[in-house]
C-alpha cells in the first residue's frame, strides 16, 4: 500500500514545504507608489498588512505577486502618495 | 519510578487518592517531575499533551465525568500519536452523584483509538503501567494508552504489592532520549497538529489506517514486553487474554477486571466437582483481542460473560457484544450475557455460581428464553 | 528610509485656531510661520512642507539654494536664495513660500513644535524607524496568507512574530489565524479548549529540559473569552510562563461572523442579527484583560495595531516575564465581520483608541497605568460610522454603548489611582 505522507499524524515541516497562496489573484486593484511624492517614511511598509512593501534600493516598492489590493497603504500614507488603481481583469 | 516529567492531577473519586498520593511524593521530595495541579480534567489532557509533543515522559489519572472531559483532548492526543500513560479508575457514568464502580465510562472512550489495558490485581495496576510506557513509546506503536482498574474494588482495597527497585525498573525502560518520534521545540520548523491538507480525505484515511495498524502491532509486541518484564520482575500476565484453566474446558467464563478474581475461586471449586470450566480475562480490551479468544473459544459448549457495563442500544454488555464479532467462527458455541456489576453491584461467588448453573444447562442443550440476564432485574 | 514624518488630521481645525502658526520657530524668531492654516471645502486645516522624496521644489531652484539632506529634509541656504519663487510655483503642497527669501518647514531638526502645541491632536510626529527597530528578525509568516484582504489580525500576527523574534512556538486553535504550515517557526494547532493548557504542558517541560523558547498563543476573543477562558484561568492562577495574545476581532469570524461574549453591546452579528425583537447583541462585552488582571497574571495589556510603539513595548514586556502568565489584549477590526471597508482597518483601531472605547493600559506588578492618554476624546459616532454593523444604531443605542464606555473608564481609573486593590 503506498503512503503519501512520512508522518504518522497530521505534521508538516515549513523548512520543507510552505504554505503560499496566490493572494495576487485577489485583488480588484493594485497600488501605485508616487515616488517624487514618497516621503520614504516607510509607514506603508509598516503597515501593509501582507508585508509585502519592501525597501527596493531607495523606494519603497510593493510586490505584486502578493498584493491584495487591501488599499491600508494608500488610506495610511502621510502624503497621500499612493493611489489604488483598478486592475483591468479581476477575477 | 517510571520517571515522568510531567504529571497533571485533579481530584475525581475514586481516583482522588491518587492525585493525593503523588502529591505528597512530590511535596516530600520523593520525585522530581513538573506536578500541575490543574483547574479541570480537560486541562490534565491538554497539559500532558503539551508536554508529551515536546518530548517529555507523562501521566496523568481521572475516572468517569473526568475521562468524559477529556474526550476532545482524547482524541486529539491519539490522533497525534503522543506517548501518554493515564490511569482511568472505573466508574459509573449514568448519574452526576453516583461514585459507584463499573466499566461503562471506560466503555465511552472505545473509538479514541487509546489501547485500554485492565488490571485484576493491585500488583497489576504497578505493572501495566510500567509495560504502558513501553508500549506507548514503542516506535512502532506511538499510541496513549490507558490502564483501567475498577474503582472501589481495587482503588479502595488494600492487598500487597511487590514493588520493584529502581534499577530493575531502569532496565527495563528504554532511554526516552533515544526514542525516534516528532518533538515540539524550538529551532525546528515542525508544524504540529496543523497541514493545509488536514481536509485532504485520501491523507486523512492513511492517518487513520496507520493509526489503527499501530494499534494492532500491541498484540505481537506485548508478549515480547511481557517475557523482558518476566525476565526482570519475575511476573508475567499472559498478553492480551489471562487465560485459567481454558484449554480442556467446556465452558468458559469471559470477564475484565477485578472480578476474574472472584470467578477463578469459583472455577477451581467447580473443577473440584469435576466440571471443566474455565475463565478468559480480557487484559487488553482495544485492540480487541479477536484472535485469542477465537482460539480460546473454539469447540467450547458454553461462553458466559461477566459484565461489568451495558452497551446501550445493544441491549447486552460490551463483552458479549465485541466477542459476537467472532460468532459466525464458532459454530455450536453458545453465548450467555450476564450483566451483573452495574452501580458497583458486588460480583459475589454466589452470583456466579448462579451463572455457571445457567451454563451448564447451556452446555447440556437447554433453551433460554433470554440469552441477555440483567443481575438484580430477575 | 523610514525617516521620521507629520502625520495631519486635515478638517479637524477649529476657524480661530493658530497655535501651531504661533509656535513655529521661524515665526518666533521674528519672520513668517513654515505651517499655514487653510480652508479647504468649507474646513479648516494645515499647509506645509511635505518632505517629499523626490522634491520638485529643489531642481526648480535658479541658484541651488534648496539642498535635500540624507534625512530627506530640504533646507534653504540663506545666502543663495533670490527670492525668484520658483520653489513656490513648483510646489503642490503649498509648504514653500518667499518671504523676502523662501521659508519652508525643517521639522526644527527633528522636534517641530507647532505638534505639542496643538491642542487638538491635529499633528503627530511618528518616528518609523523606531517601530522598525523592534524587528528581530525577518517577517517569518507566508507572503501568501489566504486571510481577507485588509485583515488586521495578519498584519498583527506579521508584527508579532518579528518583535517576539525566532526563539518562539506559536500555539493557534481553529480560527481565523491559523498559522499552521504558513510560518518558519515550529507551530501547534489546537483545539479550543486545551489551547491554554496544551501550552502550559510544553513550557514545564521546555523548562524542565533547559530549552529556551517563548511560548506564546495567538488566539482569537472565541476561544479566550469563551470556550477556551477556563483553561485559560486556570494557568494564570497557576502562574504558567506563556504568552496569551487574544486578537479581538468581537467575534467567531472564522465561522462566519457569530457573536462572542468580547462583542460589544448592540453590534449586529449573524446570531444577533437585528430586527424588531433584536438590536444585535444583548449582553455587555465580557472584558477578559481586567479579569485576568485582578487575577494575578504577571502581565496584562491591552494593545492595538495604530499604536504600534505601544504594542511593540508591551511585546517586548511580556517577552521578558520569566515567571506567570502575560496576557495580551489585542483589538483586531476584522472588515469582513464588522462590514467595514478594507482599507480602514489601522483607521478603526486609531478612533477605537480615540473615542475611548478600547483604551490602551498594562498591568504589571499590581500596578495599573494608562499607557496612552486620551485627552479630548473624539465622538463615538466617528467610530461607529466606519462600520455597517451598528448601521442600525439609534440614539439610543448609542446611549447604551457610550455608557458602557464611561462606566469601564472609571473603573479603570480607579485601579489607577488605588494599586492595591488592583489584584487578589
Amino acid at each position: 500500500m503506498r503512503m503519501r505522507s512520512q508522518y504518522q499524524s497530521l505534521c508538516m515541516n515549513t523548512d520543507e514545504e510552505m504554505r503560499v497562496s496566490k493572494t495576487d489573484e485577489w485583488r480588484h486593484r493594485y497600488p501605485v507608489i508616487n515616488h517624487a511624492k514618497c516621503r520614504r517614511c516607510g509607514w506603508c511598509a509598516i503597515y501593509c498588512v501582507t508585508g509585502c512593501i519592501k525597501v527596493e534600493k531607495d523606494r519603497f516598492v510593493p510586490d505584486l505577486n502578493y498584493c491584495k489590493g487591501c488599499g491600508v497603504c494608500a488610506n495610511e500614507c502621510p502624503a497621500e502618495a499612493i493611489d489604488l488603481i483598478r486592475e483591468d481583469v479581476v477575477n | 519510578m517510571a520517571r515522568p516529567d510531567v504529571i497533571a492531577v485533579y481530584p475525581i473519586t475514586p481516583q482522588t487518592p491518587l492525585a493525593e498520593l503523588l502529591s505528597k511524593f512530590y511535596a516530600q521530595g520523593q520525585f522530581d517531575a513538573e506536578l500541575i495541579e490543574v483547574e479541570g480534567e480537560n486541562s490534565s489532557m491538554g497539559s500532558v499533551m503539551g508536554a508529551s509533543a515536546a518530548g517529555g515522559r507523562t501521566f496523568t489519572a481521572t475516572s468517569s465525568w473526568g475521562l468524559a472531559f477529556m474526550h476532545d483532548g482524547l482524541m486529539f492526543c491519539s490522533g497525534m500519536r503522543l506517548p501518554v500513560v493515564m490511569v482511568n479508575v472505573t466508574r459509573e457514568t449514568t448519574f452526576m452523584r453516583g461514585v459507584l464502580s463499573s466499566r461503562q465510562d471506560i466503555m465511552g472512550m472505545r473509538d479514541t483509538g487509546w489501547i485500554q489495558i485492565e488490571a485484576e490485581t493491585c500488583q497489576e495496576i504497578l505493572d501495566s503501567i510500567l509495560m504502558a510506557y513501553r508500549l506507548a513509546e514503542d516506535t512502532d506503536i506511538l499510541v496513549p494508552v490507558v490502564v483501567c482498574y475498577d474503582g472501589y474494588y481495587l482503588s479502595h482495597l488494600s492487598e500487597r504489592v511487590d514493588i520493584p527497585d529502581q534499577e530493575q525498573v531502569n532496565e527495563f525502560f528504554k532511554p526516552l532520549a533515544d526514542m525516534n518520534r516528532l518533538r515540539i521545540e524550538p529551532g525546528t520548523n515542525l508544524q504540529f497538529a496543523v497541514s493545509p491538507l488536514a481536509n485532504d480525505g485520501e491523507l486523512v484515511a492513511e492517518y487513520h489506517y496507520k493509526h489503527s495498524q499501530a494499534m494492532e502491532r500491541v498484540k505481537s509486541k506485548l508478549p515480547d514486553i511481557e517475557k523482558e518484564f518476566h525476565a526482570i520482575f519475575g511476573r508475567s500476565y499472559g498478553g492480551l487474554v489471562d487465560a485459567y484453566r481454558t484449554d480442556d474446558a467446556d465452558i468458559v467464563f469471559v470477564t475484565a477486571g477485578s472480578a476474574a478474581g472472584t470467578v477463578k475461586v469459583i472455577v477451581d471449586e467447580a473443577r473440584e466437582a469435576g466440571v471443566k470450566v474455565g475463565v478468559a480475562r480480557i487484559r487488553v480490551f482495544r485492540p480487541f483481542p479477536k484472535q485469542e479468544l477465537l482460539t480460546l473459544l473454539q469447540g467450547k459448549k458454553a461462553v458466559g460473560f461477566i459484565e461489568r457495563s451495558a452497551c446501550f442500544g445493544w441491549d447486552c454488555g460490551h463483552l458479549y457484544m465485541e466477542t459476537s464479532v467472532l460468532r459466525h467462527q464458532l459454530p455450536g458455541v453458545e453465548f450467555v450475557d450476564f450483566i451483573e456489576g452495574l452501580g458497583g453491584m458486588d460480583i459475589s461467588k454466589d452470583r456466579i455460581r448462579r451463572a455457571l448453573a445457567v451454563l451448564k444447562d447451556v452446555a447440556s442443550g437447554q433453551k433460554l428464553e433470554s440469552h441477555v440476564l440483567w443481575a438484580g432485574i430477575e | 528610509m523610514y525617516r521620521d514624518t507629520m502625520f495631519i488630521k486635515q478638517g479637524l481645525c477649529p476657524e480661530d485656531c493658530h497655535a501651531c502658526v504661533d509656535a513655529c520657530p521661524h515665526k518666533t524668531s521674528g519672520g513668517l510661520a513654515a505651517i499655514k492654516k487653510v480652508q479647504k471645502d468649507g474646513k479648516w486645516g494645515i499647509a506645509m512642507c511635505n518632505h517629499c522624496g523626490e522634491p520638485v521644489c529643489v531642481p526648480a531652484c535658479p541658484t541651488d539654494a534648496l539642498t535635500q539632506n540624507d534625512n530627506g529634509i530640504v533646507t534653504v541656504t540663506q545666502d543663495l536664495c533670490i527670492g525668484c519663487g520658483n520653489c513656490e510655483r513648483s510646489c503642490p503642497y503649498d509648504g514653500i513660500y518667499v518671504d523676502d527669501i523662501a521659508v519652508k518647514c525643517d521639522y526644527c531638526g527633528g522636534d517641530p513644535k507647532c505638534v505639542a502645541a496643538c491642542p487638538y491632536g491635529v499633528l503627530r510626529f511618528a518616528k518609523s524607524k523606531e517601530i522598525v527597530d523592534n524587528f528581530v528578525m525577518e517577517d517569518p509568516v507566508s507572503p501568501g496568507l489566504p486571510l481577507c484582504s485588509g485583515c488586521t489580525a495578519e498584519l498583527a500576527i506579521r508584527f508579532v512574530s518579528r518583535v517576539l523574534g525566532p526563539k518562539t512556538i506559536f500555539f493557534g486553535a481553529p480560527s481565523c489565524c491559523n498559522l499552521g504550515g504558513a510560518v518558519k517557526l515550529p507551530t501547534y494547532g489546537c483545539l479550543m479548549t486545551d489551547v491554554s493548557s496544551i501550552m502550559s504542558g510544553v513550557k514545564r517541560y521546555l523548562n524542565r529540559t533547559h530549552q529556551e523558547a517563548h511560548v506564546v498563543g495567538f488566539i482569537g476573543d472565541g476561544t479566550t473569552t469563551d470556550v477556551g477562558f477556563q483553561p485559560l484561568s486556570g494557568a494564570t492562577e497557576r502562574g504558567e510562563n506563556i504568552i496569551h495574545i487574544c486578537y479581538d476581532n468581537e467575534g467567531y469570524m472564522n465561522t462566519g461572523i457569530q457573536r462572542s461574549s468580547s462583542t460589544p453591546p448592540h453590534a449586529w452579528t449573524q446570531t444577533t442579527p437585528i430586527g424588531p425583537m433584536s438590536r444585535g447583541k444583548s449582553r455587555p462585552q465580557k472584558y477578559v484583560p481586567l479579569l485576568l488582571a485582578l487575577q494575578g497574571a504577571a502581565y496584562v495589556a491591552t494593545a492595538t495595531l495604530s499604536h504600534l510603539d505601544d504594542f511593540a513595548m508591551k511585546l517586548k514586556k511580556a517577552k521578558s516575564i520569566k515567571s506567570g502568565l502575560s496576557y495580551i489584549h489585542l483589538f483586531c477590526p476584522c472588515p469582513t465581520g464588522w462590514r467595514s471597508a478594507e482599507d480602514k482597518g489601522v483607521e478603526i483601531c486609531r478612533l477605537a483608541v480615540e473615542t475611548n472605547f478600547f483604551p490602551l493600559w498594562e498591568m504589571e506588578n499590581e500596578q495599573l497605568t494608562f499607557t496612552v492618554e486620551v485627552n479630548n476624546p473624539r465622538p463615538l459616532a466617528d467610530y461607529l460610522q466606519l462600520m455597517r454593523r451598528f448601521s442600525h444604531f439609534d440614539q439610543d443605542d448609542l446611549d447604551v454603548l457610550q455608557n458602557e464606555i464611561d462606566r469601564r473608564l472609571t473603573l479603570l481609573k480607579r485601579f489607577v489611582d488605588e494599586p492595591s486593590r488592583a489584584c487578589l
